[in-house]
Protein backbone atom coordinates (compact mmCIF):
# COMPACT_ATOMS: atom_id res chain seq x y z
CA UNK A 1 0.00 0.00 0.00
CA UNK A 2 1.22 3.28 -1.06
CA UNK A 3 0.67 6.63 1.87
CA UNK A 4 2.74 8.59 0.69
CA UNK A 5 1.10 11.97 1.72
CA UNK A 6 -1.02 10.04 4.53
CA UNK A 7 1.44 11.12 7.44
CA UNK A 8 1.16 14.59 6.28
CA UNK A 9 -1.54 16.63 8.87
CA UNK A 10 -4.43 17.70 6.72
CA UNK A 11 -4.48 21.59 6.94
CA UNK A 12 -6.08 21.40 3.46
CA UNK A 13 -6.03 24.32 1.31
CA UNK A 14 -8.90 26.40 1.64
CA UNK A 15 -11.59 26.92 -1.85
CA UNK A 16 -10.46 30.61 -3.00
CA UNK A 17 -13.89 31.96 -3.14
CA UNK A 18 -14.47 31.42 0.00
CA UNK A 19 -11.19 33.08 0.92
CA UNK A 20 -12.07 36.11 -0.90
CA UNK A 21 -15.77 36.19 0.83
CA UNK A 22 -13.98 36.06 4.44
CA UNK A 23 -11.04 38.16 4.19
CA UNK A 24 -12.80 41.33 2.10
CA UNK A 25 -15.59 42.07 3.69
CA UNK A 26 -16.10 44.91 0.73
CA UNK A 27 -16.20 42.84 -2.22
CA UNK A 28 -18.72 43.06 -4.81
CA UNK A 29 -21.23 40.47 -4.28
CA UNK A 30 -20.83 37.07 -5.18
CA UNK A 31 -23.63 37.56 -8.04
CA UNK A 32 -21.43 40.30 -10.02
CA UNK A 33 -18.81 37.64 -11.65
CA UNK A 34 -19.76 35.45 -14.01
CA UNK A 35 -20.64 32.19 -13.29
CA UNK A 36 -18.60 29.49 -14.94
CA UNK A 37 -22.01 28.43 -16.98
CA UNK A 38 -21.64 31.42 -18.22
CA UNK A 39 -18.14 31.92 -18.89
CA UNK A 40 -18.47 28.41 -20.53
CA UNK A 41 -21.28 30.05 -22.73
CA UNK A 42 -19.23 32.92 -23.61
CA UNK A 43 -16.71 30.17 -24.78
CA UNK A 44 -18.73 28.80 -27.02
CA UNK A 45 -19.26 32.06 -28.76
CA UNK A 46 -15.73 32.37 -29.36
CA UNK A 47 -14.63 34.47 -26.31
CA UNK A 48 -11.01 33.77 -25.41
CA UNK A 49 -11.27 36.39 -22.51
CA UNK A 50 -13.99 33.77 -20.81
CA UNK A 51 -11.92 31.04 -21.48
CA UNK A 52 -8.53 32.74 -19.59
CA UNK A 53 -11.59 33.26 -16.50
CA UNK A 54 -12.67 29.57 -16.89
CA UNK A 55 -8.78 28.18 -16.75
CA UNK A 56 -7.97 29.90 -13.86
CA UNK A 57 -11.01 28.59 -11.83
CA UNK A 58 -10.67 25.33 -13.23
CA UNK A 59 -7.00 24.08 -14.80
CA UNK A 60 -5.93 22.83 -11.68
CA UNK A 61 -8.88 20.82 -11.24
CA UNK A 62 -8.59 19.11 -14.55
CA UNK A 63 -4.24 18.34 -13.74
CA UNK A 64 -5.64 16.76 -10.88
CA UNK A 65 -8.29 14.63 -12.57
CA UNK A 66 -5.81 13.53 -14.91
CA UNK A 67 -2.95 13.13 -12.43
CA UNK A 68 -5.60 10.77 -10.44
CA UNK A 69 -6.24 8.79 -13.60
CA UNK A 70 -3.11 8.26 -15.24
CA UNK A 71 -0.97 8.81 -12.18
CA UNK A 72 2.38 10.54 -14.33
CA UNK A 73 2.48 13.77 -13.68
CA UNK A 74 4.19 14.86 -16.82
CA UNK A 75 1.05 12.74 -18.85
CA UNK A 76 -1.32 14.30 -16.70
CA UNK A 77 -0.58 17.69 -17.36
CA UNK A 78 -0.54 16.53 -21.41
CA UNK A 79 -4.03 15.17 -20.86
CA UNK A 80 -4.96 18.28 -19.14
CA UNK A 81 -4.13 20.39 -22.15
CA UNK A 82 -5.95 18.35 -24.39
CA UNK A 83 -8.86 18.08 -22.31
CA UNK A 84 -8.91 22.28 -22.15
CA UNK A 85 -8.29 22.17 -25.71
CA UNK A 86 -10.71 19.76 -25.71
CA UNK A 87 -13.85 21.95 -23.63
CA UNK A 88 -12.86 25.07 -26.04
CA UNK A 89 -13.23 23.57 -29.00
CA UNK A 90 -16.80 21.81 -28.32
CA UNK A 91 -18.03 24.84 -26.13
CA UNK A 92 -20.22 25.49 -28.77
CA UNK A 93 -22.32 22.21 -27.93
CA UNK A 94 -22.57 23.08 -23.91
CA UNK A 95 -25.78 23.74 -22.87
CA UNK A 96 -26.21 23.79 -19.10
CA UNK A 97 -29.83 21.82 -18.37
CA UNK A 98 -27.36 19.12 -19.14
CA UNK A 99 -24.97 19.38 -16.21
CA UNK A 100 -22.70 22.01 -14.85
CA UNK A 101 -19.34 24.02 -16.13
CA UNK A 102 -17.69 22.20 -13.96
CA UNK A 103 -18.19 18.80 -14.26
CA UNK A 104 -18.58 19.34 -18.21
CA UNK A 105 -15.60 20.01 -18.53
CA UNK A 106 -13.97 17.46 -15.70
CA UNK A 107 -15.78 14.68 -17.30
CA UNK A 108 -13.98 15.61 -20.74
CA UNK A 109 -10.76 14.97 -18.61
CA UNK A 110 -11.28 11.95 -16.79
CA UNK A 111 -12.62 10.63 -20.09
CA UNK A 112 -9.46 12.09 -22.10
CA UNK A 113 -7.24 10.44 -19.62
CA UNK A 114 -8.74 6.62 -19.69
CA UNK A 115 -8.32 7.40 -23.45
CA UNK A 116 -4.61 7.66 -22.54
CA UNK A 117 -4.25 5.18 -20.26
CA UNK A 118 -5.69 2.78 -22.36
CA UNK A 119 -3.63 3.96 -25.18
CA UNK A 120 -0.22 3.37 -23.31
CA UNK A 121 -1.62 -0.13 -22.27
CA UNK A 122 -2.31 -1.05 -25.15
CA UNK A 123 1.09 -0.20 -26.65
CA UNK A 124 2.74 -2.19 -23.75
CA UNK A 125 0.74 -4.97 -24.25
CA UNK A 126 1.42 -5.26 -27.81
CA UNK A 127 5.58 -5.10 -27.48
CA UNK A 128 5.39 -6.94 -24.82
CA UNK A 129 3.19 -9.81 -25.92
CA UNK A 130 6.03 -12.23 -26.78
CA UNK A 131 8.21 -12.10 -24.45
CA UNK A 132 4.60 -11.71 -21.75
CA UNK A 133 3.77 -15.35 -23.52
CA UNK A 134 6.84 -16.95 -22.77
CA UNK A 135 7.00 -15.79 -19.09
CA UNK A 136 2.99 -16.81 -18.40
CA UNK A 137 4.07 -20.26 -19.46
CA UNK A 138 6.82 -20.20 -17.03
CA UNK A 139 4.52 -18.64 -14.14
CA UNK A 140 0.90 -19.33 -14.77
CA UNK A 141 -1.17 -16.83 -12.94
CA UNK A 142 2.05 -14.28 -12.39
CA UNK A 143 0.33 -11.38 -14.70
CA UNK A 144 -3.39 -11.57 -13.26
CA UNK A 145 -1.85 -9.68 -9.73
CA UNK A 146 -3.44 -6.82 -9.27
CA UNK A 147 -1.68 -3.65 -8.35
CA UNK A 148 -3.03 -2.49 -5.55
CA UNK A 149 -3.33 1.05 -5.40
CA UNK A 150 -4.02 3.16 -2.47
CA UNK A 151 -6.48 5.77 -3.80
CA UNK A 152 -6.41 7.72 -0.40
CA UNK A 153 -3.51 9.45 -1.64
CA UNK A 154 -5.95 11.15 -4.25
CA UNK A 155 -8.06 12.16 -1.82
CA UNK A 156 -8.74 15.24 0.30
CA UNK A 157 -9.73 14.90 3.96
CA UNK A 158 -13.43 16.19 3.00
CA UNK A 159 -13.11 13.51 0.57
CA UNK A 160 -11.96 10.45 2.53
CA UNK A 161 -14.39 11.88 5.43
CA UNK A 162 -17.74 11.25 3.27
CA UNK A 163 -16.19 7.88 1.81
CA UNK A 164 -16.20 6.24 5.38
CA UNK A 165 -19.87 6.82 5.24
CA UNK A 166 -19.88 4.35 2.65
CA UNK A 167 -19.61 0.39 2.81
CA UNK A 168 -16.29 -1.07 1.68
CA UNK A 169 -18.44 -2.44 -1.61
CA UNK A 170 -19.78 0.93 -2.61
CA UNK A 171 -17.36 2.54 -1.87
CA UNK A 172 -14.82 -0.18 -4.16
CA UNK A 173 -17.70 0.12 -6.86
CA UNK A 174 -17.43 4.22 -7.05
CA UNK A 175 -12.93 4.24 -7.07
CA UNK A 176 -12.50 2.06 -9.45
CA UNK A 177 -14.74 3.92 -11.75
CA UNK A 178 -13.52 7.12 -10.98
CA UNK A 179 -9.87 5.88 -10.17
CA UNK A 180 -9.54 3.03 -11.87
CA UNK A 181 -11.94 4.44 -14.81
CA UNK A 182 -13.80 1.39 -15.23
CA UNK A 183 -17.26 1.32 -16.41
CA UNK A 184 -19.80 -0.51 -14.45
CA UNK A 185 -19.31 -3.37 -17.18
CA UNK A 186 -15.89 -3.80 -16.12
CA UNK A 187 -16.16 -3.65 -12.48
CA UNK A 188 -18.47 -6.49 -12.59
CA UNK A 189 -16.62 -8.52 -14.62
CA UNK A 190 -13.58 -7.80 -12.46
CA UNK A 191 -15.20 -7.99 -8.86
CA UNK A 192 -16.69 -11.32 -10.29
CA UNK A 193 -19.74 -9.52 -9.40
CA UNK A 194 -23.79 -9.21 -11.42
CA UNK A 195 -23.78 -6.30 -13.46
CA UNK A 196 -26.97 -5.17 -11.72
CA UNK A 197 -25.26 -5.45 -8.27
CA UNK A 198 -22.57 -3.14 -9.21
CA UNK A 199 -25.35 -0.81 -10.80
CA UNK A 200 -26.61 -0.74 -7.01
CA UNK A 201 -23.48 -0.18 -5.41
CA UNK A 202 -22.33 2.66 -7.76
CA UNK A 203 -25.91 4.71 -7.33
CA UNK A 204 -26.27 3.90 -3.84
CA UNK A 205 -22.86 5.10 -3.30
CA UNK A 206 -22.91 8.19 -4.96
CA UNK A 207 -26.12 9.34 -3.27
CA UNK A 208 -24.51 8.31 -0.12
CA UNK A 209 -21.23 10.37 -1.10
CA UNK A 210 -23.53 13.13 -2.23
CA UNK A 211 -25.30 13.53 0.91
CA UNK A 212 -22.19 13.17 3.10
CA UNK A 213 -20.42 15.71 1.47
CA UNK A 214 -23.01 18.37 2.72
CA UNK A 215 -22.37 16.97 6.13
CA UNK A 216 -18.56 17.72 5.83
CA UNK A 217 -17.71 21.36 6.39
CA UNK A 218 -15.37 22.42 3.33
CA UNK B 1 -32.99 -0.90 -13.20
CA UNK B 2 -34.72 2.16 -15.74
CA UNK B 3 -32.49 4.69 -17.39
CA UNK B 4 -33.53 6.97 -14.78
CA UNK B 5 -31.00 5.07 -11.93
CA UNK B 6 -27.93 5.84 -14.12
CA UNK B 7 -27.79 9.67 -13.88
CA UNK B 8 -25.21 8.35 -10.55
CA UNK B 9 -23.24 6.10 -13.19
CA UNK B 10 -22.98 8.94 -15.77
CA UNK B 11 -21.76 11.71 -13.43
CA UNK B 12 -19.34 9.23 -12.53
CA UNK B 13 -17.70 8.51 -16.40
CA UNK B 14 -18.59 4.74 -15.48
CA UNK B 15 -21.23 4.23 -18.41
CA UNK B 16 -19.85 2.34 -21.56
CA UNK B 17 -20.08 4.50 -24.82
CA UNK B 18 -23.55 2.86 -25.79
CA UNK B 19 -24.92 3.69 -22.31
CA UNK B 20 -23.62 7.06 -22.92
CA UNK B 21 -25.64 7.93 -25.59
CA UNK B 22 -28.53 6.03 -24.05
CA UNK B 23 -28.70 8.04 -21.39
CA UNK B 24 -27.78 11.37 -22.86
CA UNK B 25 -30.94 11.00 -25.54
CA UNK B 26 -32.72 10.11 -22.38
CA UNK B 27 -31.00 13.18 -20.10
CA UNK B 28 -32.16 16.01 -22.86
CA UNK B 29 -35.65 15.18 -22.26
CA UNK B 30 -35.59 14.28 -18.44
CA UNK B 31 -35.83 17.43 -16.26
CA UNK B 32 -35.81 15.38 -13.25
CA UNK B 33 -32.42 13.30 -13.95
CA UNK B 34 -30.91 16.65 -14.98
CA UNK B 35 -31.54 18.41 -11.81
CA UNK B 36 -30.09 15.26 -10.14
CA UNK B 37 -27.19 15.42 -12.28
CA UNK B 38 -26.98 19.17 -11.22
CA UNK B 39 -27.13 17.56 -7.41
CA UNK B 40 -23.71 15.48 -8.22
CA UNK B 41 -21.68 19.08 -8.84
CA UNK B 42 -20.31 19.42 -5.59
CA UNK B 43 -19.05 15.54 -5.50
CA UNK B 44 -16.99 15.78 -8.96
CA UNK B 45 -15.95 18.88 -7.58
CA UNK B 46 -15.08 16.92 -4.16
CA UNK B 47 -12.99 14.47 -6.15
CA UNK B 48 -10.74 17.25 -8.02
CA UNK B 49 -10.06 18.44 -4.65
CA UNK B 50 -6.04 18.64 -3.51
CA UNK B 51 -5.17 15.29 -1.27
CA UNK B 52 -3.40 18.65 0.78
CA UNK B 53 -1.74 21.74 0.55
CA UNK B 54 1.29 20.72 -1.33
CA UNK B 55 -0.67 18.91 -4.22
CA UNK B 56 -2.76 22.07 -4.31
CA UNK B 57 0.43 24.21 -4.57
CA UNK B 58 2.20 21.90 -7.31
CA UNK B 59 -0.74 22.07 -9.39
CA UNK B 60 -1.61 25.76 -9.26
CA UNK B 61 1.79 26.24 -10.42
CA UNK B 62 1.40 23.98 -13.38
CA UNK B 63 -1.85 25.66 -14.44
CA UNK B 64 0.02 29.06 -14.54
CA UNK B 65 2.76 27.27 -16.01
CA UNK B 66 0.94 26.39 -19.16
CA UNK B 67 -1.61 29.18 -19.50
CA UNK B 68 0.16 30.97 -22.07
CA UNK B 69 0.64 27.36 -24.45
CA UNK B 70 -3.33 26.91 -23.69
CA UNK B 71 -3.72 30.17 -24.98
CA UNK B 72 -2.33 29.55 -27.98
CA UNK B 73 -3.39 26.02 -29.04
CA UNK B 74 -7.47 27.94 -28.15
CA UNK B 75 -6.21 30.69 -30.89
CA UNK B 76 -5.19 27.73 -33.02
CA UNK B 77 -8.26 25.58 -32.87
CA UNK B 78 -11.48 25.75 -34.21
CA UNK B 79 -14.59 25.12 -32.09
CA UNK B 80 -17.29 23.05 -33.54
CA UNK B 81 -20.47 24.13 -35.10
CA UNK B 82 -23.18 25.53 -31.98
CA UNK B 83 -25.72 22.93 -30.93
CA UNK B 84 -25.88 21.21 -27.27
CA UNK B 85 -24.27 17.90 -26.98
CA UNK B 86 -23.00 16.35 -24.19
CA UNK B 87 -19.31 16.20 -23.33
CA UNK B 88 -17.95 13.65 -25.57
CA UNK B 89 -20.28 14.39 -28.95
CA UNK B 90 -17.99 12.79 -31.90
CA UNK B 91 -17.34 15.58 -34.02
CA UNK B 92 -15.54 14.29 -36.81
CA UNK B 93 -18.16 11.62 -38.02
CA UNK B 94 -17.80 11.74 -42.23
CA UNK B 95 -20.81 13.00 -43.82
CA UNK B 96 -21.75 12.36 -47.50
CA UNK B 97 -19.09 13.28 -49.96
CA UNK B 98 -20.69 15.79 -51.08
CA UNK B 99 -21.29 17.41 -48.30
CA UNK B 100 -18.36 16.61 -46.45
CA UNK B 101 -16.31 18.63 -49.51
CA UNK B 102 -18.43 21.80 -49.49
CA UNK B 103 -18.11 21.26 -45.31
CA UNK B 104 -14.09 21.61 -46.08
CA UNK B 105 -14.65 24.26 -48.21
CA UNK B 106 -16.41 26.72 -47.10
CA UNK B 107 -14.55 26.34 -43.29
CA UNK B 108 -11.24 26.89 -45.35
CA UNK B 109 -12.79 30.36 -46.47
CA UNK B 110 -14.88 31.20 -43.46
CA UNK B 111 -13.25 34.93 -42.62
CA UNK B 112 -13.58 34.44 -38.64
CA UNK B 113 -13.23 31.35 -36.24
CA UNK B 114 -10.31 30.64 -34.70
CA UNK B 115 -8.00 33.26 -36.26
CA UNK B 116 -10.42 36.10 -34.60
CA UNK B 117 -9.36 34.21 -31.29
CA UNK B 118 -5.85 35.09 -32.58
CA UNK B 119 -5.77 38.77 -32.57
CA UNK B 120 -6.88 38.63 -29.06
CA UNK B 121 -3.90 36.92 -27.74
CA UNK B 122 -1.89 39.24 -25.92
CA UNK B 123 1.61 39.78 -28.10
CA UNK B 124 3.62 38.87 -25.26
CA UNK B 125 3.05 35.60 -25.79
CA UNK B 126 5.87 32.98 -26.62
CA UNK B 127 6.11 31.50 -30.25
CA UNK B 128 4.36 28.29 -30.07
CA UNK B 129 6.65 25.51 -29.14
CA UNK B 130 5.51 23.28 -32.23
CA UNK B 131 2.93 23.95 -35.26
CA UNK B 132 -0.64 23.20 -34.33
CA UNK B 133 -2.60 21.62 -37.45
CA UNK B 134 -4.71 24.29 -39.44
CA UNK B 135 -8.10 22.60 -40.37
CA UNK B 136 -9.55 24.05 -42.96
CA UNK B 137 -6.36 24.94 -44.73
CA UNK B 138 -5.81 26.03 -48.70
CA UNK B 139 -3.66 22.78 -48.58
CA UNK B 140 -6.93 21.11 -47.69
CA UNK B 141 -8.75 22.73 -50.23
CA UNK B 142 -5.83 21.53 -52.25
CA UNK B 143 -6.47 18.27 -51.12
CA UNK B 144 -10.45 18.25 -51.86
CA UNK B 145 -9.59 20.12 -55.79
CA UNK B 146 -8.25 17.03 -56.42
CA UNK B 147 -11.01 14.56 -55.80
CA UNK B 148 -11.85 13.27 -59.37
CA UNK B 149 -8.77 13.55 -61.08
CA UNK B 150 -7.20 10.11 -62.35
CA UNK B 151 -4.10 8.52 -61.20
CA UNK B 152 -1.77 6.00 -62.02
CA UNK B 153 -0.45 4.23 -58.84
CA UNK B 154 1.92 1.94 -58.77
CA UNK B 155 0.78 -1.46 -56.79
CA UNK B 156 3.56 -1.15 -54.03
CA UNK B 157 2.70 2.06 -52.84
CA UNK B 158 -0.51 0.47 -51.54
CA UNK B 159 0.77 -0.59 -48.50
CA UNK B 160 -1.65 -4.05 -47.24
CA UNK B 161 -1.78 -5.30 -43.37
CA UNK B 162 2.09 -4.92 -41.92
CA UNK B 163 1.63 -8.50 -40.68
CA UNK B 164 2.19 -9.36 -37.00
CA UNK B 165 1.04 -6.75 -34.59
CA UNK B 166 3.86 -6.79 -32.52
CA UNK B 167 5.99 -5.67 -35.40
CA UNK B 168 3.07 -3.43 -35.59
CA UNK B 169 3.43 -1.92 -32.30
CA UNK B 170 7.45 -2.34 -32.63
CA UNK B 171 6.97 0.02 -35.89
CA UNK B 172 4.45 2.50 -33.89
CA UNK B 173 7.08 2.82 -30.87
CA UNK B 174 9.92 3.34 -33.27
CA UNK B 175 7.79 6.42 -34.72
CA UNK B 176 6.60 7.64 -31.13
CA UNK B 177 10.32 7.76 -29.37
CA UNK B 178 11.60 9.47 -33.15
CA UNK B 179 13.59 12.14 -32.38
CA UNK B 180 11.77 14.37 -34.72
CA UNK B 181 8.59 13.19 -34.32
CA UNK B 182 5.68 15.43 -33.92
CA UNK B 183 2.49 14.48 -31.99
CA UNK B 184 -0.85 15.95 -33.25
CA UNK B 185 -4.85 15.05 -33.08
CA UNK B 186 -5.90 13.75 -35.99
CA UNK B 187 -9.01 15.42 -36.16
CA UNK B 188 -10.67 12.49 -36.73
CA UNK B 189 -12.58 10.80 -33.32
CA UNK B 190 -9.92 10.17 -30.38
CA UNK B 191 -6.84 9.27 -33.17
CA UNK B 192 -3.86 10.84 -32.43
CA UNK B 193 -0.86 11.36 -35.73
CA UNK B 194 2.70 10.15 -35.12
CA UNK B 195 4.62 12.44 -37.55
CA UNK B 196 8.56 11.63 -38.16
CA UNK B 197 10.21 12.71 -40.98
CA UNK B 198 12.87 10.16 -40.77
CA UNK B 199 10.54 7.25 -39.84
CA UNK B 200 7.28 7.73 -41.35
CA UNK B 201 3.93 8.12 -39.68
CA UNK B 202 1.61 6.77 -37.38
CA UNK B 203 -2.49 7.04 -36.71
CA UNK B 204 -3.43 5.08 -33.83
CA UNK B 205 -6.38 5.76 -31.82
CA UNK B 206 -9.98 5.53 -32.14
CA UNK B 207 -11.78 6.59 -35.24
CA UNK B 208 -15.57 7.33 -35.72
CA UNK B 209 -17.23 4.19 -37.23
CA UNK B 210 -18.02 3.93 -40.98
CA UNK B 211 -20.11 1.44 -42.91
CA UNK B 212 -19.58 -1.76 -43.79
CA UNK B 213 -18.29 -1.55 -46.79
CA UNK B 214 -16.13 2.02 -46.11
CA UNK B 215 -12.35 2.32 -44.93
CA UNK B 216 -10.14 4.80 -43.73
CA UNK B 217 -7.33 5.73 -46.21
CA UNK B 218 -3.94 7.77 -45.63
CA UNK B 219 -2.67 9.93 -48.18
CA UNK B 220 0.33 12.29 -48.70
CA UNK B 221 -0.58 15.69 -50.05
CA UNK B 222 2.40 17.07 -51.95
CA UNK B 223 2.88 21.14 -51.04
CA UNK B 224 3.42 21.35 -55.40
CA UNK B 225 0.27 21.07 -55.91
CA UNK B 226 0.53 17.62 -57.89
CA UNK B 227 -2.39 15.14 -56.82
CA UNK B 228 -1.99 12.91 -53.11
CA UNK B 229 -0.33 9.99 -52.83
CA UNK B 230 -2.46 6.96 -51.53
CA UNK B 231 -1.11 5.59 -48.25
CA UNK B 232 -2.48 2.12 -46.62
CA UNK B 233 -5.99 1.90 -45.36
CA UNK B 234 -7.50 2.31 -41.64
CA UNK B 235 -10.24 0.59 -39.83
CA UNK B 236 -12.35 2.15 -38.07
CA UNK B 237 -12.92 1.94 -34.53
CA UNK B 238 -10.16 1.51 -32.31
CA UNK B 239 -7.16 1.36 -35.04
CA UNK B 240 -3.33 1.63 -35.75
CA UNK B 241 -1.30 2.31 -39.25
CA UNK B 242 1.93 2.44 -39.99
CA UNK B 243 3.30 4.30 -42.84
CA UNK B 244 6.88 4.27 -43.66
CA UNK B 245 6.62 7.10 -45.87
CA UNK B 246 9.14 9.55 -47.81
CA UNK B 247 7.70 13.08 -46.27
CA UNK B 248 10.25 15.59 -48.66
CA UNK B 249 8.02 17.86 -50.54
CA UNK B 250 4.78 16.70 -48.43
CA UNK B 251 2.42 19.45 -47.16
CA UNK B 252 -0.05 17.55 -45.10
CA UNK B 253 -1.08 14.24 -43.95
CA UNK B 254 -4.93 13.49 -44.99
CA UNK B 255 -7.04 10.73 -44.47
CA UNK B 256 -10.40 9.94 -46.40
CA UNK B 257 -13.29 7.82 -47.00
CA UNK B 258 -12.74 5.12 -49.44
CA UNK B 259 -14.47 2.17 -50.15
CA UNK B 260 -13.61 -0.91 -48.82
CA UNK B 261 -9.81 -1.77 -50.30
CA UNK B 262 -9.23 1.69 -50.89
CA UNK B 263 -8.48 4.07 -53.87
CA UNK B 264 -5.83 6.01 -55.95
CA UNK B 265 -7.79 9.12 -55.33
CA UNK B 266 -9.46 10.23 -52.53
CA UNK B 267 -13.06 10.34 -52.58
CA UNK B 268 -13.93 11.80 -49.13
CA UNK B 269 -11.27 13.88 -47.07
CA UNK B 270 -12.36 14.13 -43.92
CA UNK B 271 -9.39 15.48 -41.74
CA UNK B 272 -5.92 16.57 -42.51
CA UNK B 273 -2.81 17.40 -40.41
CA UNK B 274 -0.67 20.17 -42.25
CA UNK B 275 3.04 19.36 -41.74
ZN1 LIG C 1 -34.72 10.50 -16.18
Amino acid sequence: MVTAVAVEQWGGPVPRRHLRAVSNETAPPEAASPTLEELLLACGRGSSEAFDALYAELAAQVIRVARRVVHDPDMAEDVAQEALVEAWRTSPKYDPARGSARAWVLTIAHRRAIDRVRREQRQRDQVEAEAATAEREAAPGAQDTVVEVDFRRWQSARVREALDVLSDLQREAIELAYYGGRTQAEIAEQLGVPLGTTKTRIRDGMTRLREALKEVPR
Amino acid sequence: MSIHDLVSAYALDALDADERRDFEAHLATCPSCQEELAGYDDVLGALAEPSDATEAAADDAAAARLAASLRERIAATEQVAEGPSAPTAETAEPTRPEANVTDIRARASAPTGPAAGAESVPSSMPEPVRRQPRRGSRLLVAAASLLGIALAVTAGLMLADRGDSSQLAADIERIRTAEDVVEQPLGLGEAVAYVSASEGVALVGETPGLDDEETYQVWVVPADGSAPVPGPVMADGDSEVVWDTDLDGAAAIAVSVEPEGGSTTPTEVVTAVEL
